[in-house]
């Protein structure tokens, strides 16, 4: 009874925000504010149900809804709900309910807001199916449907320039991704069948299957998985999307941009199996992560350092996927998109006002007590986060408590850096850094121990968890380049460069000139340029040569 | 070249820069978002004159082109297509094509260079481009450009190396440059005109930065000088590259050019045989008469709303005066309260003639209180009484703790290792928040507010006058009591309750806050200044001085600072602590009637929201200042159209529908004119500039408006662009000015009624050569009323004066009366 109730809930959620914004064209009684606040509406109706799949794969354990070919008795498994896909299925369903709900203000007064959301709408459904869909091939459908739909949120609006070469670079992008897929599963299907996709090590036997063709079918997943997630060579799309308005932005970096990840975790085995496409899956993904890091802090605007730093937050998903860490992957892609989607929900607030810079009656403690200081907190609290999770009887792979260390360490090490005087707030500050901590330890636990069935794992480890410590390392290296001014300077210079390059047509200089001869019509961009001859040529006839000279 | 010839090329950079500078507005940064005139400089013209000077350098038409009623088809019919240039103006931009030619660049190449250097300017602003040594724009780029790959690319090493190598000075770099590009000197204003048009919104932004903020400002030194210095020499190097004939720029062209439309300065006596040459530029139906045409509809309605009301009867006596700012957002809670209650309202201008700087309890930062016109002279701060020295400081420990949890937070973002946890456990914390947030508002809210509040423990400080060094003597506060008091009319028959109301804004995530603060008092909340004024007029010594000059304010009337919150429609009373128990009942009363005010209000104006769909109106209003997604929180100053200055007799009763700024002025009590002065150089300028900064966001957005606020992007917190990157963008947002039936905003020019005989006003006209020239240059419009016979006068452009009555045409074109 339960898992009828259940199923009902898993069909609503996936179709909810289709359903809205197919009603938005359909049904055409009422406003179009009306329209577009039922749309809303049954996204969160999505977002709901999705809810309410968790709470029935808790109480009852996975499930899935199959479609019955008529007239015979097959049926066929289309949607699966085990504790992985609902997980992922809360947060797309979730992120589409607050961005309809969100621009549904914000997009107050754009008489093209009805087509945002109808594409949003079959963005979200996309997502959805690619995340709760059972077999190889329906997730494919679905992956290549949201690159379809996805360049068309984006260039929503017509007629803006900067608008439009964003949306044809998307697209060049995301085809390269989405035939390295489609490739790969046409190999798959041809060799195997169709694949169920499941947890356990059910998936490595259909892999083995694979053969000789196993290594090729791995790399074209990873391609795809990279083109997606904007890594390394084909990370330039990603900055030229903030051209879009802000809710754009917010469902590319929280439910689209994190695909990449959602694909390696899903697919297992048949990306993880091959030890060559996980090395360039690590190796871009701590490039990027990296590389990432040091455009965004040579970015002079607020939605280009938010930008970068998705990037380099997908690096380090990707380079958890590669070293055979898939839970942690899914934390960070579910963490990660809603903190950004936040962030560019709230850029508005990045103007301090005046008159609130307080007094600093702060502390300035030498150096070393800092060190000191920061070190003694850091060890408590990552102890602490280390009990929490071993008292829940999960074991967390000891890199990983690396950057736990980090994180604690940084953060105390400010604070103590530049405190308020009375000891009675650090105290505090402490005390709730540590329930932060604990809670994350008791969240972390909990979801790795309920959903370590169903992440597909690999009987072969190819890349061992502790090849993170490269970029752990290669991290603290990258900080102590960045204290010093030189390398700084290098670093932001050179990379800083690439960002730089990667908008240059789109950056929207308002009064282009119109070339000599035309009257009117400002702002073509698509003029040509006055030859240099001609220009000459005119001043020439008309300037008289005792003119030239050194016009002292 | 020597130093004497050095010396005397930089005085005239100088002046030539201030010269050409005139052609762009001032770009306040957003912490203190200020309406400005966007042509105040060239108000030495007439308005035709200046729109069409501005127009040989910048894509402005001036003037609204095609219908502007509400519903009947804007003027812009989508965001996306900005249609004002329809009519051919041949000479657009003219000057800017012509300097263009004249340095022989393409198109493509000044696109480029207004792509760098706006890149340069965003990256000093966010500190990218590091300047330790504080030595300015082009000190740090000279060092910058030295290692920059894309200088390599499109200039060649040496090329680059060349940028790097000019003078230290950017005066010294700009006087090379452009003798290197062969311009003749008679021609380097028109190329400086040319650079700083070229990007008009960074350009602002150093003119703020040059002209207006202090050169010890803790802002970035992004100078004009520098902007200017980094342009021509990037060309030069361009065209030393390309080894083209740099010296084809001719200033006898150009000279052509200036005779056959220039027009002398200062010379206004010729402004009309010119305006008659300009007008054939048009098109049948001459958009300056059209929109004349209009303005002088508005003057008819207004003319016949006032004519139209009914003699007051005696009031009861109030048990209150409210005086409010002239905002145009007063208006309407001013007529909701006097239909309330026994209520007398003022308008005076929001900071109370109080130049002083404000320091809040704990602040570093002193905040000028009054319009940027207006140099504070004194400073005033809050200082907590002995027995709340403890809370005081607990606060600001709470404030502290804040801090440093902001900046914390910031440093574990800004580091790789640690940047990557945060996020994962920043969004887990944040899922719930986010969903609150947006789909209960006010829960989030109210939320909110209970957190920060423990934390902060926050406690109202009274302000104290006395003890800092800056702080005004006794003399100066009767000074100031003595001519508010006057200048508002209010001298005796004081009520028991005396309220000087402040006001401000909340909004959530909106770079745009502090222009829906206070545009006129440097983007500030406005409960400040009235609790700094309130507390000069409850002093005793000021009363006794006071009553030495004849206003006797009774011992049991109190004065009370509030602030009027105009997205939420409330007014938040201060300091009620201090009030003597007897009053309790009367300010309990008080208190209810401005509630009722406000509720009424609200409803008023919630017809007027856009995508408005709750019934309850307060509800809604609450909703939408305290919603983060919420782009048009409420219409701030849109549809002002007229200054009045006269007793509230005059307006009261009349529905002017929150588009008129009201200020109180007792013309029996001013027969040497020194109060109207004050006004009309004070706050009606103010005024005059918020009205030009509707007028020209809404006629030319392409330049004077910032654009859709869905596709800002701020840049160090200073400023904001559209999309990736490029020019600052100035002015106010298309949402201040337009909703989805088209522009909200109608295009006038002020219009300044006042009540006060002509010759009085005459006389001030006289003495002020400002008033002179906004109103010989048609910048704003005046019509005056004697009390007396309660005859309309209008005074035309050369100082005449006409009677006016609905139906009268004066030759300016039909009016529907």
């Amino acid at each position: 009874m339960v898992i009828e109730f259940g199923k009902i809930a898993l069909f609503v959620a996936v179709a909810g925000a289709l359903v809205g914004s197919v009603s938005t064209l359909a049904l055409r009684k009422g406003s179009m504010t009306t329209r577009l606040r039922r749309c809303q509406g049954l996204a969160w109706l999505s977002a709901v149900a999705a809810a309410v799949c968790v709470v029935v794969v808790v109480l009852h354990g996975s499930y899935g809804v199959a479609l019955s070919v008529p007239g015979s008795q097959h049926s066929f498994q289309l949607l699966s709900a085990d504790p992985t896909t609902v997980v992922l299925l809360l947060l797309i369903c979730g992120v589409g309910a607050v961005v309809e709900s969100f621009s549904l203000r914000y997009l107050q007064g754009d008489e093209r807001a009805p087509v945002f959301f109808r594409w949003t709408g079959l963005v979200l459904f996309a997502m959805s199916m690619v995340v709760t869909a059972s077999t190889v091939v329906v997730v494919t459908v679905a992956w290549v449907v949201v690159g379809w739909s996805f360049p068309r949120v984006v260039g929503y609006r017509k007629g803006a320039s900067a608008i439009a070469k964003s949306v044809r670079v998307l697209r060049r992008n995301f085809i390269v991704g989405d035939v390295a897929l489609v490739l790969a599963v046409v190999l798959i299907v041809e060799r195997v069948g169709d694949i169920q996709l499941a947890g356990g090590l059910t998936m490595a036997h259909d892999s083995r299957l694979l053969g000789s063709w196993s290594t090729i079918v791995a790399l074209l997943i990873v391609i795809a998985a990279l083109v997606r997630s904007a890594q390394l060579v084909f990370s330039l799309w990603l900055p030229t999307t903030v051209a879009a308005p802000t809710p754009v932005s917010a469902l590319l970096h929280a439910g689209v941009v994190n695909g990449g990840g959602i694909l390696l975790i899903r697919f297992g085995p048949l990306a993880t199996s091959s030890e060559a496409a996980m090395l360039v899956a690590f190796v871009s993904g701590t490039a990027t992560a990296l590389a990432a890091f040091v455009v965004m802090r040579s970015r002079a605007d607020i939605k280009g350092s938010l930008v970068y730093s998705t990037m380099s937050q997908m690096g380090f998903m990707i380079a958890e996927c590669s070293v055979g860490l898939p839970f942690a992957a899914l934390l960070h892609l579910v963490g990660h998109g809603i903190y950004k989607a936040t962030l560019f929900f709230r850029s508005g607030t990045a103007v301090p006002r005046l008159g609130a810079k307080t007094v600093v009656a702060k502390v300035h403690a030498p150096k070393w007590e800092v060190v000191v200081q920061a070190a003694l907190a850091t060890a408590l609290l990552s102890g602490l986060v280390v009990l929490v999770v071993s008292i829940l009887g999960q074991h967390e792979p000891g890199v990983l408590l690396v950057f736990v260390v980090g994180s604690f360490g940084v953060a105390t090490w400010n604070w103590f850096n530049r405190r308020p005087a009375p000891i009675i707030f650090t105290v505090m500050w402490l005390v709730a850094l540590g329930l932060v901590g604990t809670l994350y330890a008791l969240v972390l636990a909990a979801l790795q121990g309920w959903t370590a069935m169903s992440l597909p794992g690999t009987s072969i480890e190819v890349l061992g968890p502790w090849w993170l410590l490269l970029l752990a390392a290669l991290g603290v290296a990258l900080t102590a380049a960045f204290a010093r001014r030189n390398a700084r300077r290098w670093l932001v210079h050179r990379l800083g460069a690439i960002g730089d390059w990667a908008v240059r047509d789109l950056v929207d200089v308002p009064y282009e000139l119109q070339t000599a001869g035309d009257g009117v019509g400002l702002g073509q961009s698509d003029s040509p340029p006055i030859l240099r001859g001609e220009g000459a040529l005119v001043y020439e006839r008309g300037s008289s040569k005792a003119e030239r000279g050194s016009g002292q | 070249m020597n130093d004497t010839d050095r010396l005397s090329e930089r005085a005239r950079l100088r002046v030539e820069i201030d010269e050409a500078a005139k052609l762009i507005p001032i770009l306040w940064p957003l912490t203190q978002f200020i309406a400005v005139n966007p042509l105040w400089d060239l108000v030495d013209l007439s308005f035709e004159d200046a729109v069409s000077e501005i127009s040989r350098w910048l894509p402005v038409a001036g003037y609204p082109v095609g219908p502007v009623e509400r519903g009947t088809g804007a003027v812009c019919a989508s965001r996306d297509r900005r249609g004002l240039l329809e009519p051919p103006l041949q000479e657009v931009c003219e000057g800017l094509r012509h300097v263009q030619r004249g340095l022989n660049i393409s198109a493509d190449q000044v696109s480029r260079l207004n792509r760098e250097l706006s890149n340069w300017c965003a990256l000093y602003i966010s500190g990218v481009m590091e300047d330790p040594e504080q030595r300015g724009l082009y000190a740090s780029w000279r060092e910058y450009v030295g290692q920059d790959p894309s200088m390599k690319r499109w200039l060649g090493r040496q090329g680059r190396a060349m940028l790097g190598e000019g003078p230290p000075l950017a005066l010294d770099s700009l006087g090379d440059s452009l003798r290197a590009l062969d311009i003749p000197t008679s021609g380097w204003e028109d190329a400086l005109r040319f650079g700083l048009t070229a990007l008009p919104g960074w350009s602002a932004y150093a003119k703020w930065r040059t002209r207006w903020a202090s050169p010890d400002d803790a802002s970035p030194k992004l100078y004009l000088a520098d902007l200017l210095a980094i342009r021509y020499s990037v060309q030069a190097v361009l065209a030393s590259n390309l080894g083209t004939p740099r010296a084809s720029y001719s200033a006898l062209q150009l000279r052509d050019v200036h005779s056959s439309s220039e027009l002398d300065h200062r010379d206004l006596s010729e402004a009309g045989s010119n305006a008659t040459v300009r007008s054939d530029r048009w098109s049948e139906t001459n958009p300056g008469d059209l929109l004349r045409k209009r303005e002088l509809r508005y003057q008819a309605e207004l003319v016949s709303k006032l004519s139209r009301l009914p003699q007051a009867e005696n009031a009861q006596t109030p048990i209150a005066q409210v005086v409010l700012c002239i905002d145009v957002r007063s208006e309407g809670f001013r007529r909701h309260l006097e239909e309330v209650g026994p209520f007398e309202t003022f308008g005076f201008a929001g900071f109370f003639a109080l130049p002083v700087r404000f320091r809040r309890w704990g602040s570093t930062e002193p905040v000028a209180l009054c319009p940027v016109i207006v140099n504070p002279t004194a400073e005033v701060e809050e200082r907590p009484q002995d027995d709340d020295l403890g809370r005081a400081n607990r606060m600001i420990a709470g404030q502290q703790v804040l801090g440093s949890t902001r900046a914390a937070f910031d440093g574990t973002k800004n580091d790789v290792i640690s940047s990557f946890l945060l996020a994962e456990a920043g969004g887990l914390f944040a899922a719930p928040m986010m969903v609150i947030r947006t789909a209960f508002p006010r829960l989030y809210g109210e939320v909110r507010r209970r957190v920060t509040g423990l934390i902060e423990c926050p406690v109202e400080i009274p302000i104290s006058l006395q003890e800092s060094d800056g702080a005004m003597s006794l003399e100066e506060r009767v000074l100031f009591a003595e001519s508010a008091l006057r200048s508002m009319g209010l001298t005796k028959n004081f009520a028991p309750v005396v309220i000087l109301c402040g006001h401000g804004s909340t909004t959530e995530n909106n770079p745009y806050a502090s222009s829906l603060d206070r545009g006129a008092c440097a983007g500030n909340r406005g409960g400040a200044s009235a609790r700094a004024a309130v507390a000069i007029f409850n002093e005793p010594s000021v009363r006794a001085e006071l009553r030495k000059r004849s206003i006797e304010i009774p011992d049991e009337t109190v004065f009370l600072a509030g602030e009027h919150d105009t997205a939420l429609d409330t007014v938040k009373l201060y300091d009620e602590r201090g009030v003597d128990p007897a009053l309790h009942s009367t300010l309990e009363r008080v208190r209810r009637g401005l509630e009722e005010a406000g509720r009424l209000l609200g409803q008023e104006r919630a017809r007027s929201f856009p995508g408005y769909q709750r019934s309850n109106h307060t509800l809604e209003a609450r909703t939408r200042s305290l919603d983060w997604a919420q782009v048009q929180p409420e219409w701030g100053l849109a549809r002002n159209a007229c200054f009045i200055v006269a007793p509230r007799s005059m307006t009261k009763g009349a529905d002017l529908h929150n588009r008129s700024f009201l200020h109180s002025y007792n013309p029996n009590d001013d027969p040497d004119g020194g109060v109207l002065e004050a006004i009309l150089t004070g706050p009606m300028v103010v005024g005059h500039w918020i009205n030009m900064q509707y007028y020209f966001s809404s006629v030319d957005p392409q330049v004077y408006s910032s654009g859709d606020k869905t596709l800002h992007n701020v840049v160090g917190g200073v400023g904001v662009v559209s999309g990736v990157g490029g020019d600052l963008r100035l002015g106010l947002p298309l949402q201040s000015i337009e909703d989805e039936h088209g522009l909200y905003h109608e295009p006038l020019r002020l219009l300044v009624v006042i009540c006060a005989p002509r010759d009085r006003i005459d006389a001030v006209v006289g003495r002020n050569p400002i008033l002179r020239r906004l109103l010989d240059g048609e910048w704003i419009f005046l019509l005056a009323r004697d009390s007396d016979d309660g005859l309309w006068w209008n005074r035309e452009r050369n100082g005449v004066w006409k009677t006016w009555s609905s139906g009268n045409s004066d030759g300016n074109g039909e009016c529907n009366g």
